[in-house]
């Protein structure tokens, strides 16, 4: 039985988010209803480039167009999502500082960060789910990969990388929201363009009559330094300095304020 | 954190804690008086008193007909008093309104869960051996069936059962006009009764023989004898919150497995189209029996049956937290329901809850039981409804299982549909703040995925995966 | 769930074409599509044959060609369980035995694939999975002193009794060359064959899983009673009575008001089934289609004579049994014999006297009785006529027997046919007409190819095959394979018009005319549908109907002047003595399209099930009927896979815990200092 490859996967691949969740997300209802309502446009985005997969039959066999195209919309759904939200925001804030009366959250904290992050973490979730939950369905059998040749670090690779995918995308909301709101379109170049790259990157874990081995790590190396890029942009973004990091780390405060 | 109560009297806070989900709209005057600050801290007794889950959300919305009365007059000074401003209703309506969709989620996953572990696991109820008189067509399940043939059959399955279903509803109001209390008592009794005890029976009998384990007699009669007993006592009488819940779970599971084995594949999904029509019409019309029958009890100024109240419930239920903003005396929101009336929509059905006597505040748990007795009375209905989004993802599961390329389980999408739906819903909401079916707008979407995952979906990200490409 | 077993009920298949999908599960299992299990079987006392645990068997693959690959599975092996793939002459009772008792085997495959003869060379020496006295205990001598239990011939000299084995591991056939070759080189040389100083390998290890798991479990009796069982609100069985359909058709087609006198039926019988020890690998070839053929085509030129058998007064109606499932015990046999004593056969009473049916038979109609068994392997080429003693003990019986033989030899001398006839002390072969006599002593005979025991060594096994019989052609195209005739149907065609002859001259008491012939055509062209392929453009031409019901009322039935399908059926409401059955007929000559026809036939099907299943408060234990049922199932698949290693696994699984518990730590612990992190913002 290969039932502990497949929970190794499963925790390598969605432990952190699930981490994310139940310690950010579970126990405000508004935050989970913008991480369901951003992880479905994902979903409307997924539909969209299946369709457009499906139409243009001479391309399909060719995932780099679908692949393309993929990234496409879905940055276009999260500037759609980030138009909703923002127009849902009134409302949303009203609701958000209103609940913020009955626990002394701090007044200086910006529910719009918040926000940004959980609809990422919602697109990277969704995305994350999509991408490995077949995999692990088929993993669950008393087989593993390879009796066709295949690497036996299929799996591994798959987990890592959607669990590369699941914080890329969690970081790209928070960058791309505030990019929007600021105004720094550059910043929305650099989302997109490195959603493109990344995405691209893992086009080189294809087996092709050249190359029978994927090379992962040529995939996995360049997601991960981008991730950690990202991760950075977006620390930044959500008022992150290194101070404050060090602050955290010595100050053992006496104010025990959440984010929520 | 803080957990003092702000402006709020114990019975007020009990009476708010038993507040079910589905009465969000319909409570909304009383929970109005529970204003922001005590939001958090009622949260926290409901969570301690395990009360944020299933009951609310199956049938729902009368729990709080005893406390209605007592909060009806103070409700509006109250909220004057705290928040001042009444756009502050809305904000509230929606934190509420999502706080209710979320604990939708627990129960909705739950049975869904039960459902497709079975499904998965037990063949028994993915093969078709039989199926239900009210579905005569079944050709469209042969594997050579032409779309035609699939198209109109179910239609007129759909049709047949539509059909059945409004016969049933106007026969219970038939027999709720003249008073015929004991029949309905009766009826739901004897429809509780059959599920606890031979469906699942039933279903201890598959999946004992799916998993290969014996059992003695003499253990499944205690078994059965005590899920049964246990079970109608729990949902005709009192019980543990906790029982009463798991209970309602089982049940609708178990009604969800049986609509699964019994309706033909492509019936199913008409079935719940019309359903979607079916609740617009008996709800929204002038005379729409359901209408009819919520207008008689409050006339009658007695409490409705749980059976027939609850239909009303859960589709309009986020039309209802928006009414919540439209109170008579604010009436910017426009109800869809709100015609010459002048009052909200949500008021209409709170209405009959208002009880002169009421059940003793202690029972209000066995009210909630009561209203479990909704998915058994009506079980057709129930099904619409409270179905609908398992069924999406049954029925998915279900291709799986016959689908040998399917085994795999792509877990959760068809519930996902709906939240996500629902949660989309929830976010027009606060942008038009206008009444928005919610269930419709999950179904369509639950639809629409559906059948786009079987197609074109599922091909692309298979294929994506294999290649362990991401995009 | 539940099949049945029985050959030649559906005889027509057709095959869906697969969806192709590139899931990743493609990339992990291979799928043996080319497989079949053996099955579990139960009678009143036992169960035999195979089952999988509920999930599968998983085990790693190894080929066992040598005593060195057995001593590697059965003793030094590390990674066991295995599952075990064995070449066709490697896979008899006492292998399988010792694999099975070693405890280290999970499975076994075995190499069937009939096309290749290198791949799967024939047991020169025979085989035959069934027992060495077939139908002991359900015959004639059953506890007889003299003949019982095979004590003067063992018929199936090859019998090994593998048939009736209790195994409790999977074992399939492999049929599907490319899949053997998949397995051998891509799965067992890539990834298990020991190295060469004779070390295991490394993970990954190809391995397989046989699923193939029976519902039933015990015995017969204890299985019915649970399918049966009231509780039981679950509509699956737990096993089904084998069984299948009888078909069975007179000549004189005497209907319920005309008069049938006693001793007027002479029954021309043959078998329709056998079995092997895996499910649908039944070639049957010369056990028993050769049989089925011959008789067949004796009816169709009988056919042709049945205006001067019917205007002949006195003659003897003719009646052509096709009994099934009388490998398991006279199934067939036995339950024409109860409806013919209940009064019941050809076909139920009918309520309404004024509805004409045909005149029910009972056993004292019955006047003659002609088996045809296996015909395909001549002793010393010449076909024998085997007779039972015990009815000689009865001089009219005797003399009568005697004068059968005496001209059924004189009339395939004529046709060029050799028959002899066995000596009058040994008891009849296993055959369908030992029950009939064990109610009623009729003068019969039963011919078949072996004096002694059977020159089959092959029978009832997967060998049992066309080429073996010489009745394949060396055309590989099928028009033309379809219409050579062979070795085979040749001969059998001479027998064809001995036993028509005779069977002519039993009834009317003339002697055959010379037009009495049977048609080499169509016995090649029936060779060819039962043996080589059925997509063949006899069965064509009988579509829709698809059985032997429609062979026989092609060959029996009269011809009805009606074009269209909607059109044949009776024309008066009380008539039920005749089956009207419809087929889409021959092509019509330079063209595609075909002209149906519409035959008016007593030729009709009965139930073939065990009266022991019919019978309130039947005894388990009495032996009279057969009580074989077979279990149920779910699924049947055979995959092979790659498990990986253990400490792969482990590593794996430790990464993702540790990850877990990390990202939990650390998401608490920013979440809890979200405020001092996150501290300068300035958006809003």
């Amino acid at each position: 039985m290969t039932l502990m490859e497949f929970f190794g996967c499963s925790f390598i691949a969605f432990g952190p988010a699930f981490a994310l969740f139940i310690f950010t997300i579970s126990r405000d209802p508004l935050r989970v209803i913008v991480l369901i309502a951003s992880a479905f446009f994902w979903l409307l985005a997924l539909l969209i480039s299946s369709i457009l997969w499906y139409a243009v039959v001479p391309l399909r066999k060719e995932l780099a167009f679908g692949l393309v195209f993929s990234v496409i919309f879905q940055e276009l759904f999260r500037y759609l999502f980030y138009k909703i939200l923002r127009k849902a925001d009134d409302g949303l804030k009203k609701v958000s500082q209103t609940g913020q009366d009955m626990h002394v959250a701090p007044r200086d904290m910006t529910n719009k960060h918040i926000m940004s992050y959980v609809s990422g973490l919602g697109y990277g979730i969704m995305c994350g789910a999509f991408s490995l939950i077949n995999v692990l369905a088929d993993m669950a059998g008393p087989g593993t990969i390879g009796i066709y040749g295949d690497s036996q670090y299929f799996f591994v690779s798959s987990a890592v990388l959607t669990l590369c995918f699941i914080l890329l995308h969690t970081f790209w909301g928070v960058i791309f929201f505030d990019a929007w709101d600021q105004k720094k379109y550059y910043m929305i170049g650099v989302v997109v363009a490195s959603h493109m790259l990344v995405s691209c990157l893992t086009l080189l874990n294809q087996r092709t009559e050249s190359r029978p081995d994927p090379v992962y790590l040529a995939s996995i190396i360049p997601a991960y330094i981008v991730m950690f890029v990202m991760g950075f942009l977006a620390f930044v973004t959500a008022g992150g300095t290194y101070d404050n990091l060090k602050r955290s780390f010595t100050c053992l405060s006496s104010r025990k304020y959440e984010i929520d | 954190m803080s957990t003092h109560l702000v402006n709020t009297d114990d019975s007020d806070l009990v009476e708010t804690e038993r507040t079910p989900l589905m009465d969000a709209h319909a409570a909304h005057s009383g929970k109005r008086k529970v204003i922001r600050e005590d939001y958090e801290d009622l949260e926290r007794n409901r969570q301690t008193s395990e009360e944020n889950g299933t009951v609310d959300t199956v049938p729902g919305n009368r729990a709080d007909t005893t406390q209605r009365q007592s909060r009806e007059p103070a409700g509006p000074a109250r909220r004057r008093g705290t928040s001042g401003e009444h756009e502050d209703e809305e904000e509230e309506t929606l934190l509420y309104g999502a706080k209710h969709v979320i604990m939708l989620f627990v129960p909705v996953t739950l049975c869904m869960a039960v459902v497709v572990a079975t499904v998965s696991s037990v063949t028994f109820y993915t093969k078709k051996t039989g199926y239900l008189i009210y579905t005569p067509f079944h050709d469209a399940d042969k594997a050579d069936a032409s779309t035609g043939t699939k198209v109109w059959q179910s239609l007129a399955n759909a049709g047949i059962l539509l059909a059945v279903i409004a016969v049933m509803t106007i026969v219970l109001l038939v027999l709720y006009k003249y008073r015929c209390y004991k029949v309905i008592h009766g009826w739901l009794i004897a429809s509780s009764l059959m599920l606890l005890f031979l469906f699942s029976y039933i279903y201890l009998g598959v999946v004992l023989q799916a998993y290969n384990v014996p059992m003695d007699y003499i253990t499944v009669a205690l078994l059965m004898w005590n899920f049964g007993v246990v079970g109608m006592i729990c949902i005709h009488w009192k019980g543990p919150l906790l029982l009463q819940q798991a209970y309602l779970i089982v049940i609708s599971a178990l009604m969800s497995l049986i609509f699964i084995k019994y309706l033909p594949d492509w019936t199913t999904w008409v079935v719940l189209g019309v359903m979607v029509i079916w609740d617009l019409v008996a709800v929204l019309c002038p005379k729409g029996p359901l209408r009819v029958l919520v207008e008689t009890a409050q006339e009658r100024n007695e409490p409705i049956f749980p059976a027939l109240i609850y239909s009303s419930t859960m589709v309009w239920s986020v039309v209802g937290m928006a009414d919540n903003g439209a109170t008579p005396r604010d009436n910017q929101i426009v109800t869809v329901g709100d015609n010459d009336e002048d009052y909200g929509f949500g008021e209409q059905r709170e209405r009959p809850r208002l009880r002169p006597d009421g059940l003793s505040t202690s029972s209000t748990e066995s009210q909630r039981a009561r209203n479990a007795v909704a998915v058994l009375g009506h079980g057709e209905e129930q099904e619409s409804r409270e179905q609908q989004p398992r069924q999406t993802q049954n029925r998915r599961s279900q291709q799986n299982e016959e689908d040998e390329e399917e085994r795999g389980v792509k877990l959760g999408l068809g519930d996902f549909i709906f939240y996500g739906g629902l949660c989309f819903t929830l976010l027009l909401l606060a942008i038009f703040r206008k009444a928005l079916p919610a269930l419709p707008i999950s179904i369509t979407f639950g639809l629409i995925f559906n059948f786009a995952t079987r197609e074109l979906v599922r091909p692309f990200m298979d294929s994506l995966a294999s290649e362990q490409v991401y995009v | 769930m539940g099949r049945k077993i029985l050959l030649f009920h559906n005889v027509i298949l057709f095959y869906v074409g697969i969806v192709i999908c590139t899931r990743t599960s493609k990339k992990i299992y291979f799928d043996v599509d080319g497989n079949s299990p053996c099955f579990r079987r139960f009678n009143a006392t036992h169960q035999i044959g195979c089952t999988s645990e509920e999930n599968g068997n998983v085990g790693v693959v190894h080929y066992v060609k040598d005593d060195s690959d057995f001593d590697w599975v059965v003793n030094n092996g590390p990674h066991h369980p295995y599952v075990v793939l064995l070449g066709s002459l490697e896979f008899n009772l006492k292998n399988v035995t010792l694999l099975k008792n070693s405890g280290r085997v999970n499975g076994i495959m075995v190499i069937h694939v009939v096309e290749n003869e290198t791949l799967t060379p024939f047991p020169e020496e025979g085989f035959s999975p069934d027992s060495s006295c077939p139908n002991d205990g359900y015959g004639l001598y059953n506890d007889d002193s003299e003949f019982g239990h095979c004590k003067t011939v063992a018929w199936n000299h090859n019998g090994t009794n593998l048939m009736y084995q209790d195994f409790n591991i999977p074992i399939f056939v492999l049929t599907n060359q490319t899949e053997v070759d998949f397995l051998i080189n891509d799965c067992y040389e890539k990834f298990n064959k020991p190295t060469e100083n004779g070390t295991a390998r490394d993970y990954p290890l190809c391995a397989a899983e046989l699923k193939d798991r029976m519902s039933g479990a015990k015995d017969s009796p204890t299985c019915m009673r649970r399918t049966n069982v009231a509780t039981n609100l679950n509509p699956d069985t737990y096993c089904d009575p084998l069984g299948d359909k009888n078909v069975a058709a007179t000549i004189k087609e005497v209907n319920s008001s005309e008069p049938y006198p006693n001793n007027s039926v002479i029954i021309a019988a043959a078998r329709l089934d056998s079995f092997s020890l895996f499910e649908n690998i039944y070639p049957s070839a010369d056990n028993h289609v050769t049989g089925i053929v011959g008789l067949l085509a004796a009816a169709e030129a009988l056919g042709k004579m049945k205006p001067a058998i019917k205007s002949k007064t006195g003659s003897k109606d003719i009646l052509f049994a096709f009994f099934n499932g009388e490998a398991f015990d006279y199934i067939g046999s036995s339950r024409m014999i109860y409806e013919m004593e209940k009064g019941d056969f050809p076909a139920k009473k009918r309520g309404n006297p004024n509805e004409l049916t045909l005149h029910k038979i009972t056993l004292d109609h019955l006047s003659h009785f002609i088996e045809v068994n296996q015909l395909g392997y001549r002793d010393k080429d010449s076909l024998w006529i085997h007779s039972d003693p015990h009815s000689r003990q009865s001089g009219n019986i005797s003399a009568e027997i005697d004068k059968m033989i005496s001209t059924i030899k004189r009339i395939s001398s004529d046709v060029g046919v050799k028959m002899d006839s066995v000596g009058s002390k040994q008891p009849l072969p296993p055959a369908s007409v030992q029950r009939f006599l064990m109610k009623k002593t009729i003068p019969s005979i039963v011919i078949t190819d072996h004096e002694g025991h059977y020159t089959n060594k092959y029978y009832n096994s997967r060998f049992d095959i066309a080429r073996e019989i010489n009745a394949t052609t060396p055309s590989s195209n099928e028009s033309d394979a379809y219409d050579i005739i062979s070795e085979q149907a040749r001969m059998l065609t001479k027998v064809s018009t001995s036993l028509a002859g005779f069977l002519f001259e039993l009834s009317t008491g003339d002697p055959p005319p010379d037009v009495l012939e049977a048609d080499v055509n169509q016995v090649n062209h029936m060779l060819h549908c039962f043996l080589v392929t059925r997509k063949c453009e006899l069965f064509r031409q009988i579509l829709p109907a698809s059985d032997m019901k429609a062979l026989g009322s092609l060959y029996l039935g009269d011809t009805v002047n009606v074009t269209e399908e909607s059109n044949c059926k009776k024309s008066d409401d009380k008539d039920f003595v005749y089956q009207y059955v419809w087929m889409q007929g021959p092509k019509v000559a330079n063209s595609t399209t075909r002209k149906g026809i519409c035959k008016k036939t007593t030729a009709n099907t009965s139930l073939a099930k065990s009266p022991a299943f019919d019978i309130t408060d039947y005894d388990w234990n009495s032996g009279k009927y057969s009580t074989w049922t077979e279990s149920s199932w779910n699924t049947i698949s055979v995959r092979i896979f790659l498990v990986p290693s253990p400490r792969m696994q482990t590593t794996i699984l430790s990464c993702g815990v540790i990850l877990l518990l990390l990202s939990l730590l650390l998401v608490y612990g920013c979440n809890k200092k979200a405020d001092i992190l996150f501290s300068k913002n300035s958006v809003y």
